[in-house]
């Protein structure tokens, strides 16, 4: 009977052996393969559009697309390029690692390639969106920014939550709240009209980034500045101000009052696709969110129409005090250095960089890209599309640490303990009451995070300090330039050949 | 050769062909064979295992973040911020309540099934072992996506059904996150230790049940002096495992509760992952995974558990000794 | 084993329950049969659901709707299932065989063989095994580029393989100690060679435990997550089942039906196989440990 075991043992792998091919055996093919990696899930449809037109255009090319959503995305782009496995055409997910990866030689350099200056030249503003620092190199660029970006974060309001309440201006249009204050009003009315069966607000109770969107109210109130993900970090002063900005509590303590009053939906605590979910049932009025929950809806909830976007509301305040802040240039896709095809992986490149990717993109209720043809008018297909490409001027350029010293992006910077989002899970949960504490606890950890990380880069020999982190002349309201300094260059190219 | 075949008939052969081989020889010829047997076991563990757990203990002196060469020195500083973390320690009290709810809860319950259907008249006795088996062969993820997706979309109903006010979803709630990872724990390795105990209860020989009916024993006497204590090894072994399966358990809280809400059932797995890949996986936004102050964590852990394991190891052998 | 299985025994069974304890019993364990299947039935229902179906239903298993059988349709194509079947397959295969011949080896060397330092060996397999886990991924990566197999499916099995040979190597040393001289002693004396008396004579005799090594070690396989994922980032051609569910896991939204469509045809096959091979599972780990 043993015996007869390990044959049959020995048999199945055999037989299984002879099924699959190993690899390392390429086949004879007529079209060249080229492999496409991303991490966008909503956007899938409006990619897999976008390429099945680059292969009809491009008949001798196939692009085998693969999405890694979420988490693993880098790690998995790192341990291909380590491993000689990496994908012709990426798209690029983390800036600083990006620069970790030109530094490696892993990204073939997009200016040497045909026709890179007549390429160049069809981007919008080629003096902003090819940046130096940013995503050119010791003078070649890497790659370049697509999208037309306004704040990345807005209030969905659902309309017809708001027309149950009555809460319509004579128009008949609905009362968009500006401010914390009228939204939490507007709830009231919501529950109270509703007979407690509406609710004002609903979000994640599991899924700590998506509760952290909540502090990003105190974004416009008071510029509320993010440097390197250090979120709460005032780059005017090089204080962290989680518990010394005034916005920062108002906004937890408002959110607390919220859910005392029973304001905030109790079962939409699950994860962000069961809030979306339930906003889109009319179980509650306000949700916070990115434009891609409209993809999102168009794929789980296509006849839900009854929403509009409006900007985050102000706490504390009637009046703007600061912006959405972006860097200038940016990265959306590269091609590996290691592509065996490098030439129609540029030809993708610049497939996506054009008006069919940006027809479609936009088509399919992504927003818009530089090189969509037409108005946004034309796209602006319902209420929450027009206001979300009118809030595009409300995201700035703002100052760019790394962009001064490229050494900033080798400070590691590891927090102890909860981070912001988690923190204020923690007060929506009822786990933290003491909320002043636990912001005073957020500023020292931070600090001392940002300390140790300078510390250590600084006793491995790189030169930096937390005056890189510091722009004193910075105004909040108003575009910034950062600018390099002038051993930049010296820097970038010591960087470049390690 | 005829006169090998005769002194094979008339004489110990062994001691006959020893005496023709010098005695080292036919020795030494085992002794490579017995190496050559071992070798490729040892390679294998040497270059899997071991180098792998040599070359992970440098790391941890450094910050790293998974690209290029660690270069940025921190000597034991990542031991001494986990040492103090009360987030470290927040995860650690969770792996040893898991662990001291668990292993009781499921160990007793899988005897007592066992008990019940390792009699061979029990109807659906296979069936039953079947059913409870079946989580057990689904892979841990998978199984934990699916529960998850089942309480996150059904919470509600699943708290109005038990009365638990507010509504929400056991996995969403401070006081039931943990238990609902111990409960699904249960669920996932129950079956397990049913076969374990199973097949324990079958190593029983009959004839001591035999001799115990002839002297008039009864089943609770039956249980108590020839069952138990004739088990009573392998269950130490199942116990054994049974803990140090429970205090490496990340799966059942990273998949079904992300470890929250807010850190109620982070394990020491779920935190030791946030640092090793970043990202905000577990409510930590390390905007770089910190591989070295992950693998300090990882190391930090491993040898407490090599502490519970060796008092564990103690403490079995001393109460043996007194039994 | 087919003794095992006619084991008469039941005196606690009969002596301490009457009739009605045992129909009590039953209606119990069957209660609980069902909280354990429900999951399952759960997922699979689920995979039948509509997007908005499946957020509106909550715990109700089926939908009431039509049933989306195209969502396994969309998991098998969006996927490639097929292709991650067989892979699954083959590196579960490889990694038992390799498994129970590596370990069976080494324990028949150890027991049977008097080698000097066995005692050294043994020791040290019982101390890795309590070693501490660093953050080992990364190192073992390494190895394996160094040894050229990076993005093939041998990767997988030879991490898997090293991973399953401790404790197996102590279940085959523990079976094989037990095993009588005089079998082994018999062949000597007709002259066999070492190999012979592992393949002919120890290895038969080691059938039940050498079933239990396999079924576990093929089990562990087919589960495995974190090893495949690593090791076939580059190749979504090599991936395993349990990687390319992952797949379908993204970041602000998945498409939910599928993944439980997905789940559901990651899971039945290794339930298949378990249904067929189930009573090894028990006997073959009872007959180990009894050794």
């Amino acid at each position: 009977m043993t015996n007869k075991f390990v044959n049959r043992a020995l048999f199945v792998t055999l037989v299984v052996l002879s099924l699959i091919t190993l690899p390392g055996v390429s086949r004879a093919q007529d079209k060249v393969k080229i492999t496409f990696w991303d991490w966008w899930v909503t956007q899938g449809p409006a990619m897999d559009a976008t390429i099945a037109d680059f292969m009809a255009a491009h008949p001798n090319i196939t692009v085998e697309k693969r999405t890694i959503g979420g988490g693993p995305y880098n790690d998995t782009i790192n341990l291909a390029f380590q491993g000689d496995s990496a994908p012709d055409v990426f798209v690029v997910e983390d800036t600083n690692l990006f620069k970790s990866y030109i530094a490696n030689g892993w990204v073939l350099p997009l200016s040497g390639l045909p026709d890179f200056e007549k390429w160049k030249a069809t981007f919008p503003n080629p003096g902003a969106n090819f940046t130096n620092g940013v995503n050119v190199i010791d003078g070649k660029a890497y790659s370049a920014p697509l999208f037309v970006q306004g704040p990345w974060l807005q209030l969905y309001v659902n309309t017809k939550v708001y027309k149950d309440a009555g809460l319509v201006n004579a128009d008949g249009s609905v009362k968009l709240p500006k401010t914390l204050d009228e939204m939490i009003a507007n709830s009231r009315v919501i529950k109270d009209k509703s007979g407690g069966k509406v609710y004002g607000f609903g979000v994640s109770g599991t899924q700590g980034w998506a509760q952290g969107w909540w502090w990003w109210n105190c974004q416009m109130t008071s510029h509320f500045f993010s440097v390197g993900g250090l979120d709460g970090f005032n780059a005017l002063t090089g204080k962290f101000e989680w518990s010394t900005n005034p916005c920062i509590k108002q906004d937890a303590q408002a959110l607390v009052k919220m859910r005392d009053e029973k304001l905030i939906y109790p079962d939409a605590s699950i994860d962000d696709e069961g809030a979306r979910a339930k906003f889109a049932d009319g179980s509650f009025g306000h949700l916070i969110g990115g434009s891609w929950v409209i993809a999102g809806w168009s794929q789980t909830h296509p006849n839900f129409k009854d929403y509009t976007a409006t900007t985050l509301p102000l706490v504390g305040v009637t009046q703007p005090g600061g912006y959405f802040y972006k860097t200038p240039g940016g990265q959306e896709f590269a091609i590996s250095a290691k592509s065996q095809h490098p030439n129609e992986a540029w030809e993708l490149i610049k497939w996506l960089y054009g008006p069919n990717m940006g027809k479609t993109w936009a088509d399919k209720g992504n927003g818009l890209t530089f090189f969509t043809p037409g108005t946004s008018d034309k796209y602006a297909t319902n209420d929450a599309w027009k206001s979300i490409f009118a809030m595009t001027p409300l995201n700035i350029d703002g100052p760019q640490p790394a962009l001064r010293n490229p050494n900033v992006s080798k400070v590691q910077f590891t927090l102890n303990g909860p981070d912001p989002n988690a923190v204020l899970g923690g007060i929506l949960s009822g786990q933290i009451t003491d909320i002043d504490a636990a912001l005073k606890d957020l500023d020292a950890r931070m600090t001392t995070a940002l300390n140790n990380g300078l510390q250590d880069a600084t006793a491995a020999g790189t030169k930096v300090s937390l005056d890189d982190f510091i722009f004193k002349d910075w105004d909040p309201t108003k575009p910034y330039q950062t600018q390099p300094t002038s051993s930049m260059a010296a820097t970038m190219a010591a960087t470049a050949t390690k | 050769m005829s006169s090998d075949d005769a002194l094979k008939r008339t004489a110990d052969a062994r001691l006959v062909r020893d005496l023709r081989r010098p005695f080292w020889s036919q020795r030494r010829s085992e002794i490579t064979w017995g190496y050559l047997f071992v070798l490729p076991l040892i390679v294998l563990v040497l270059v899997f295992t071991i180098y792998p757990i040599l070359g992970s203990l440098r790391i941890t002196l450094y910050n790293w973040n998974g690209l290029d060469n660690p270069t940025q020195f921190v000597g034991l500083r990542h031991f001494e911020s986990v040492a103090k973390d009360p987030f470290f320690w927040n995860a650690f009290k969770n792996t040893l309540t898991y662990t001291a709810i668990l292993v009781p809860i499921q160990l007793s319950l899988a005897l007592t099934l066992a008990l019940i259907l390792n009699n061979a008249k029990m109807r659906f006795r296979t069936f039953y072992r079947t059913v409870y088996f079946l989580p057990v062969v689904t892979s841990l993820a998978i199984a934990a996506i699916a529960v998850r997706l089942m309480l996150g979309r059904g919470g509600a109903q699943f708290s109005q059904l038990f009365g638990i006010d507010p509504p929400i979803s056991p996995i969403a709630s401070p006081q039931l996150a943990l238990p609902s990872v111990i409960l699904f724990g249960i669920w996932h390795s129950f079956g397990i230790n049913l076969v374990y105990f199973m097949a324990a209860l079958q190593t029983v020989p009959e004839e001591l049940y035999d001799a115990a009916k002839v002297d008039g024993a009864n089943g609770r006497q039956q249980l108590l002096s020839i069952t138990l204590p004739t088990i009573r090894p392998l269950a130490m072994i199942i116990l054994f495992f049974a803990v140090l399966g429970s205090l490496q358990v990340f799966e059942q809280s990273f998949v079904l509760t992300g470890g929250g809400p807010y850190f109620a059932s982070e394990v020491v797995s779920g935190y030791i992952y946030a640092y090793a890949f970043g990202g905000s996986a577990v409510g930590r936004s390390v905007t770089s995974a910190n591989i070295g102050y992950a693998s300090a964590a990882s190391l930090f852990m491993s040898l407490v558990v090599l502490g519970v394991t060796i008092i564990q190891a103690i403490v079995l052998r001393s109460t043996r000794k007194a039994s | 084993m087919a003794a095992l299985a006619k084991r008469p025994s039941n005196f606690l069974f009969e002596s301490l329950l009457n009739r009605s304890t045992r129909i009590a019993i039953h209606v119990v364990l069957i209660a609980i049969g069902v909280i354990y299947v429900f999951p399952f039935i759960w997922t699979l229902g689920s995979a039948l659901k509509t997007s908005n179906e499946f957020f509106a239903l909550g715990l109700t298993p089926f939908p009431a709707g039509p049933w989306q059988w195209g969502n396994f349709l969309k998991a098998w194509e969006g996927a490639k299932f097929s292709r991650y079947f067989l892979n699954t397959v083959f590196v579960s295969v490889a990694t038992t065989f390799f498994v129970v011949i590596i370990t069976s080896m080494a324990a028949f060397g150890l027991a049977r063989l008097k080698i000097p330092g066995k005692n050294i060996v043994l020791g040290g397999i019982a101390l890795t095994f309590f070693l501490p886990r660093g953050y080992t991924i990364l190192p073992v990566f390494q190895i394996v580029k160094g040894l050229g197999l990076l993005n093939t499916l041998w990767a997988i099995i030879l991490t898997g393989t090293a991973g399953n040979l401790l404790i197996n190597t102590l279940l085959f040393y523990g079976y094989m100690q037990a095993i009588p001289n005089e079998i082994e002693e018999a062949c000597i004396m007709d002259g066999a060679t070492v190999f012979q008396r592992y393949f002919r004579v120890v290895l038969p005799l080691s059938g039940p435990v050498m079933a239990t090594v396999s079924l576990f070690t093929f089990m562990n396989s087919w589960n495995d997550f974190f090893t495949p994922l690593v090791f076939t980032l580059g190749r979504p051609d090599l991936q395993t089942l349990a990687v390319g569910i992952y797949s379908f896991v993204g970041d602000t939204s998945r498409d939910w039906t599928a993944l439980c469509a997905a789940a559901t045809i990651s899971i039945v096959p290794i339930v298949v196989v378990y249904l067929f091979l189930q009573r090894y599972f028990v006997e073959g780990f009872a007959g180990a440990v009894r050794g």
